[in-house]
């Protein structure tokens, strides 16, 4: 029988305030992503570049690359066919260029969470309204906006794990979890301008210089 | 997601898509319009199996999908 995590499924994010459920995980994000950075520095450093600790300096490394086309050369026999021949060219990029330098940067977070509220306090009325389901505190909400201060207290609600039923199993004897979620995706992004222009200069570089006519 | 970049056709600057790992693994990848087949040359090819290691490292320790469920 397969050992299975103790899961609280009770545990409803009770005393944290809502700001923090959405600040805290973003907090984070913003720590993983400058971790991300570093990490990629250093790949950049170690992996596209030749370190000298004589003269402090970090030379890029270059790997070869190879143009393969197809050139009509006219033929050797007076009135003969041409023939197609390929042509290798060979050209040195810097091995940084060839990197997506940024492709592991986060690209979205999505927080979601439903709140049951529980119930509210109004400053002017001073009343505490009780019990009430997300839509009923929703339109009450609505009715008090122009009276100053409401405070809601409610915890963050359950969702019916309809889909994944090893994981209701798992993580509640209800069938019954938290709908608060965070889902971190960390994906490609364009090219810096930077990098770009490398490129650019680059190809730039290796661009065939045409020999001028014979007269 | 591919991490698809595009490299300038050096014959006809046509962007040329291409995937790193792939061509630094040594696959070829050739010019929609020109047909010029770019790819990395053989003496670079063990530098270039180095570089893909290390970048496929760095890639599994930062990909971070959390979803968090209690
Ligand atoms: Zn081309």
């Amino acid at each position: 029988m397969a050992i299975r995590p103790k899961i609280d499924s009770t545990y409803n994010f009770s005393g944290i305030l809502i700001d923090d459920l959405v600040s805290l995980p973003l907090l984070s994000v913003v720590r993983s992503e400058s971790k991300m950075s570093e990490e990629q520095i250093a790949l950049l450093l170690n992996n596209c570049f030749n370190y000298n600790p004589e003269d402090n300096y970090f030379t890029p490394k270059v790997i070869e690359m190879s143009v393969t086309r197809s050139v009509l050369q006219p033929s050797t026999i007076p009135d003969g066919e041409p023939n197609l021949e390929q042509i290798v060219t060979y050209f040195n990029v810097p091995l940084i260029s060839l990197f997506p330098i940024n492709a592991l940067a986060i690209q979205s977070v999505k927080i979601d969470f439903d709140i049951d509220i529980l119930w509210q306090y109004n400053e002017n009325v001073g009343a505490i309204e009780e019990r009430n389901d997300s839509l009923g505190a929703r339109s009450l909400i609505e009715q008090t906006a122009e009276n100053s201060k409401v405070e809601m207290f409610g915890k963050v609600a359950k969702r019916k794990n309809s889909v994944a039923n090893n994981v209701s199993e798992m993580e509640g004897i209800d069938g019954m979890n938290s709908s608060y979620s965070i889902d971190v995706l960390a994906g490609p992004l364009p090219l810096s301008k930077g990098i770009l222009s490398i490129i650019d200069l680059y190809t730039s570089a290796i661009d065939p210089v045409e020999m001028p006519e014979e007269v | 997601m591919i991490n698809e970049q595009k490299i300038p056709c050096p014959v006809c600057k046509t962007q040329i898509p291409f995937d790193v790992s792939l061509l630094l693994q040594g696959a070829k990848f050739s010019c929609p319009k020109c047909q010029s087949v770019v790819a990395i040359s053989n003496n670079s090819m063990t530098q270039a199996e180095e570089a893909v290691k290390q970048y496929e490292k760095l890639k599994q320790s930062s990909k971070k999908q959390k979803d968090t469920r209690r």
